[in-house]
């Protein structure tokens, strides 16, 4: 979060960017501590069902969240193609289990848009904004409201 | 000075230190925010002074205290907004916490510091509060120059160098502040650091190679690589024995020896001597026996007993609450003890050792002791325990009942215990960190608590269990023990009582929770979804763990047991905190992870999807105290030292000790003068075969019976004890009139004396009342009684003397069957006798059906028990139970039965039940 309001020097975006189902999706890379194929869950009895597990990261014990169960999206099995992107969120390591991992994108900001209240049935706060690509859009996921939001509606 | 005073000093140093670290940077933050004074920030740094201060004067460092005194004072002023922070304010404060520290780093000699001019100059600051800030600007800098004079002089007395480096940066400052701009206020903040910067360099010079202070997130991440480490390092020499390199080999070796060393130094980091915690206690006792009027002398043992710093920090709080109970409801005050011939001065000893891998600590005083009918009494009316309850429990469990919830010993509030925290709360504190908590006590002798605690809780022992597919962990200091059941036996060990399966161990009866059901039954189940599924599935049960928790002892039910592992704890991450079964998580051997198991949590879990039947969930505990039925309070004595004798404890009206010659003999029967009366007396050797005493003491024990009436002694010679025995009585070998069997107590086979079938031998003539009314009353049409006991040995006691009285006797093995065969017709009863406890339908229950259907509500009950008390007798007229009776003084039953049949003329009942029954009621 701090990262965002102090970079405010530079005037375009380093994204990650991935997809869930065929949404494709960019996270500020700054969030970003890894990504791995370490999907290998051990399930956690009497979680939240957007728990995917929990993982060892280097000895450090990491819970893995399924985004797809957060977003409400259709829920498809762990693939070979399946990425755990590790974020580090408020000094915590989470996990986020996707279905592919894309190129790393540097997008100006001016050419991020303001995301609509609803995109194909997902609610906008789960989003920063929205960029076309030729193709494509591209959708700023807001990793805290997704990470927090979770939390908070848990707690 | 001693080492332990020596300690107090070293961690007050440290402590102090701490402190003052910070208070600079708060002090610096206050100044900055001028008038809009942060409270909280100033009451951070008050409660530093006031810590500082309080310890000082403890340790008589009077310097210390005084300076630390006006300090505080000052801070108290702002934290109330009464005093507006301005520089030289600050200044004069940050000085006297500079001295301060100092001071603390020089402690052997704090006599050749100076404080009176900063005291004065605080002090000054202090009542000059009312002035306005542009005249406390002005009397600031008068202090300022008062101080820094003064100073000056401390600096040529002492080879201090701090104190001068500070000075002339201090008198530039008092310059440039008489107009506190804003560009001043930054140079202090840079300035003052450097100051304290420069300040502690001298000193620390001396003190470097002692400690070093690190801090413990460090020693967590060192913990944590360690762990790693380990991983690794099996991970290597798995790969190499599977190699053939000897090269390789031998640094394997290398490596595993240097990665357990290292993770033994790493986890030694984190222990501390217990010590640290103990000798506080002295001084504690020191000032509660000042303060309780009780003298108390406290003995600690074991200081050097090392636990993890957690450990350390979690217990402190729970001990101080026991020794602050031990002085305020264990030890008596000096008069009191002395008129019990006790030392006027107590005696509280607390010993740390290790055992078995963890730690002990025991907390042990000489006073008062609990008392436990006092306690019983309490917990009945608190309703933590039923009357029944509290019936069948011992002594000892019922003192234990100090650390159930809601219970408060204190019987009123005193200032030193009794503050709201109970024995619960200090309980619940060690359950937190893996340990338990047990008590001891005996009237009139003192209290024993005993604390155990595991060594760490950064590595714990801990069983690896597989269930649902998945491995968990369950820390060892949770387990007792592991049963495993033989396909052949599973029926005689699980029972199931309305849907909950339980597990017979040792006669007693464990509910059982099946660890998968725990794990994927996220939702309260309907109690019959889940008995059927446990009935179908119950082939399965094979591995039990048997688990302790708060709220007592359960079976888990997992599919596998795997290694015992010294495991490494990993918190759960924030999205799995409402997980209330796991308490943590762990790295196996093979990198996956492993979630631990919390069992306190996996209890209440379970008991949450039986709360919406309560009935099955009480029955269940009804259940767990059936086989406390089976055991019965015994007197236990020997007449020659060899032979061991056992006697009801509910026949035995009292013991007394008497002398020898009190006896005298009178036409053959010997008799005991007592209290004005003569009352006989009875040796065993006279009366079945048993050795006589082999010597004549002076003094004997004597169990005063009361037979019809009439007090008789049966001598007792030697004492053993006061037991609850489990009743499984061999009723062959040892039979004679007299001896309705034997059963082995503490290895000695032990005869179970009847004593009414032993008087009724010498005296035949004291019993032909009860006996010969009753078969004469109805020879050809005899009284037929219903008898529902649960016990095999009572029931065949109770059944075998009314039968020889004379009656009838039908006898149900519990409330059920009991019901069954009244209901069935087959039989007309003229009385039911029942016992309390029984498993299915217990007597109170019976007793309620019979009364609530008319063909029986005339039906005399007579309620059996091992110990009659009035709340039972409330419970039992409450549902309708004529009488109560207790089991084994079978005279009182065969009169009150006698009673019953003859007062309702079982012809005219009999008449009037069947008219009943002909009117289709």
């Amino acid at each position: 979060m701090s990262n965002e309001s102090t970079k405010k020097s530079t005037n375009s975006l380093q994204l990650a960017t991935f997809y869930l189902n065929d949404l494709l999706l960019g996270i500020r890379i700054e969030n970003v501590q890894e990504i791995n194929r370490q999907l290998d869950c051990t399930i956690v009895p009497h979680a939240p069902d957007y728990v995917q597990g929990v993982v060892n990261l280097r000895g450090d014990v990491v819970t893995v969240l399924n985004p797809k169960v957060i977003l409400e999206l259709d829920n498809t099995d762990i693939h070979k193609g399946s990425r755990n992107l590790i974020i580090n969120s408020e000094g915590e390591l989470i996990g986020l289990c996707v279905d592919r991992v894309s190129d790393i994108l540097t997008i100006p900001k001016d050419q991020i848009n303001e995301p609509p209240a609803n995109l194909k049935g997902i609610d906008g706060r789960f989003f920063k904004g929205i960029h076309q690509l030729e193709s494509e859009v591209l959708v700023l996921l807001n990793i805290d409201e997704i990470i927090c939001s979770t939390t908070a509606e848990f707690a | 000075m001693s080492d332990e005073d020596q300690e107090i000093i070293d961690e007050f140093v440290i402590e102090s230190n701490e402190h003052l670290s910070h208070v600079e940077t708060q002090l610096l933050t206050i100044e900055s925010n001028g008038d809009n004074i942060d409270v909280d920030l100033v009451n951070m740094v008050f409660r530093a002074i006031h810590s500082i201060k309080g310890a000082a004067g403890f340790l008589g460092l009077v310097k210390i205290n005084d300076l630390a005194h006006s300090l505080e004072n000052i801070l108290d002023q702002m934290r109330n907004c009464e005093l507006i922070p301005s520089s030289q304010i600050i200044d004069t404060m940050l000085k006297s916490s500079d001295l301060l520290t100092t001071m603390l780093n020089n402690l052997d000699d704090t006599e050749q510091f100076n404080i009176s001019d900063l005291v004065i100059a605080l002090d000054a600051i202090a009542e000059n509060k009312a002035v306005s800030t542009n005249a406390a600007v002005e009397s600031g800098q008068a202090d300022n120059d008062q101080t820094a004079e003064p100073i000056t002089t401390t600096n040529d007395q002492t080879p201090t160098e701090t104190a001068a480096e500070v000075i002339p940066q201090e008198s530039e400052l008092a310059e440039t502040i008489p107009a506190p701009t804003n560009p001043t206020t930054p140079k202090i903040q840079e300035q003052e650091p450097m100051t304290a910067g420069n300040n502690e360099t001298p000193n620390s010079e001396s003190q470097v190679e002692q400690n070093i202070r690190v801090s413990v997130s460090v020693l967590d991440q060192l913990m944590n690589l360690a762990g790693e480490l380990v991983l690794s390092r099996n991970q290597i020499l798995q790969a190499v024995s599977n190699s053939k390199d000897s090269g390789l080999d031998s640094a394997a070796s290398g490596l595993d020896q240097v990665t357990s060393e290292l993770q033994e130094a790493i986890m030694q980091t984190r222990m501390q001597s217990i010590g640290t915690v103990f000798t506080r206690f002295t001084r504690v006792v020191r000032d509660l026996g000042a303060k309780l009027n009780k003298q108390c002398h406290l003995d600690i043992e074991g200081k050097e007993v090392e636990v993890d710093k957690t450990i350390i920090e979690a217990i402190s709080d729970p001990l101080t609450h026991l020794i602050r109970n031990s002085m305020d409801h264990g030890i008596e005050t000096p008069e009191e003890r002395v008129a019990k011939g006790k030392p006027a001065e107590g005696h509280i000893s607390l010993k740390a050792y290790h055992e078995a891998g963890k730690v002990q600590i025991e907390i042990r005083d000489n006073g008062a002791g609990i008392d436990p009918a006092k306690l019983k009494a309490k917990a009945i009316i608190k309703e933590i325990i039923t009357a029944d309850q509290a019936e069948q429990m011992s002594n000892r469990d019922i003192v234990r009942l100090i650390f159930h919830p809601g219970f408060s010993m204190a019987e009123k509030l005193t200032d030193v215990s009794g503050r709201g925290v109970g024995m619960d709360v200090v309980r619940s504190n060690i359950e937190k960190i893996g340990g338990s908590v047990d008590v001891d006590s005996e009237v009139g002798v003192g209290t024993k608590v005993t604390v155990t605690l595991p060594l760490t809780l950064a590595i714990i022992p801990s069983l690896i269990i597989e269930s649902s597919k998945s491995r968990f962990a369950i820390p060892q200091t949770n387990i007792s023990e592991l049963v495993r059941i033989r396909k052949e036996d599973l029926g005689k060990r699980i029972n199931h009582v309305k849907g909950a399966e339980m597990l017979r161990l040792r006669g007693a009866l464990l509910p059982l929770i099946r660890l998968n059901h725990v794990l994927t039954h996220e939702k309260v189940i309907s109690i019959n979804e889940q008995s059927e599924s446990e009935i179908n599935s119950r082939d399965e049960v094979r591995n039990i763990v048997v688990v302790e928790s708060g709220q007592g002892r359960y079976g888990l039910v997992v599919e596998s047991l795997h290694d015992s592992e010294e495991i490494v704890v990993k918190p759960l991450g924030r999205h799995l905190l409402d997980c209330k079964c796991l308490s943590g998580a762990t790295i196996l051997g093979d990198g996956h992870v492993a979630l631990i198991l919390d069992t306190p949590g996996i209890g209440n879990h379970a008991n949450l999807e039986l709360l919406n039947e309560q009935s099955e969930y009480d029955s269940e505990h009804n259940e767990s105290t059936v086989d406390k039925v089976d055991t019965h309070s015994v007197l236990l004595f020997t007449n020659h030292p060899s032979e061991h004798f056992a006697l009801s404890m509910s026949v035995v009206q009292r013991v007394e000790r008497i002398e020898t010659n009190q006896i005298e003999v009178v036409g053959g029967q010997e008799l005991l003068h007592y209290r004005g009366t003569s009352m006989p007396l009875f040796r065993l050797e006279n009366i079945i075969a048993a050795m006589p005493l082999d010597s004549v003491p002076d003094r004997i024990y004597v169990a005063i019976i009361e037979i019809n009436g009439r007090e008789v002694g049966l001598v007792a010679p030697q004492l053993e004890d006061i037991q609850d025995v489990d009743m499984v009585v061999d009723t062959v070998t040892f039979v004679e009139a007299g001896v309705v069997g034997s059963l082995v107590i503490d290895q000695h086979a032990t005869r179970l004396l009847d004593v009414f079938g032993m008087i009724e031998k010498v005296k035949p003539d004291w019993f032909t009342s009860t006996k010969s009314e009753a078969i004469q009353e109805d020879r050809d049409n005899p009284i037929t009684i219903l008898l529902a006991e649960d016990s095999d040995f009572f029931r065949r006691q109770v059944k075998g003397f009314m039968e020889e009285a004379g009656y009838n006797v039908i006898d149900a093995e519990d409330g059920a069957i009991a019901w069954n065969i009244m209901t069935s017709g087959e039989y007309e009863f003229d009385l039911v006798v029942t016992d309390i406890e029984m498993p299915n339908m217990n007597g109170f229950e019976l007793s309620e059906k019979i009364r609530a259907t008319a063909a029986f509500s005339g039906m005399p009950i007579i309620a059996l028990t091992s110990l009659a008390s009035d709340e039972h007798r409330k419970h039992g007229e409450a549902v309708g139970v004529n009488d109560y009776q207790i089991k084994m003084d079978r005279e009182k039953l065969l009169a009150s039965i006698q009673r019953f049949t003859n007062t309702n003329s079982h012809s005219n009942k009999r008449a009037q039940q069947n008219n009943l029954v002909t009117a289709g009621v």
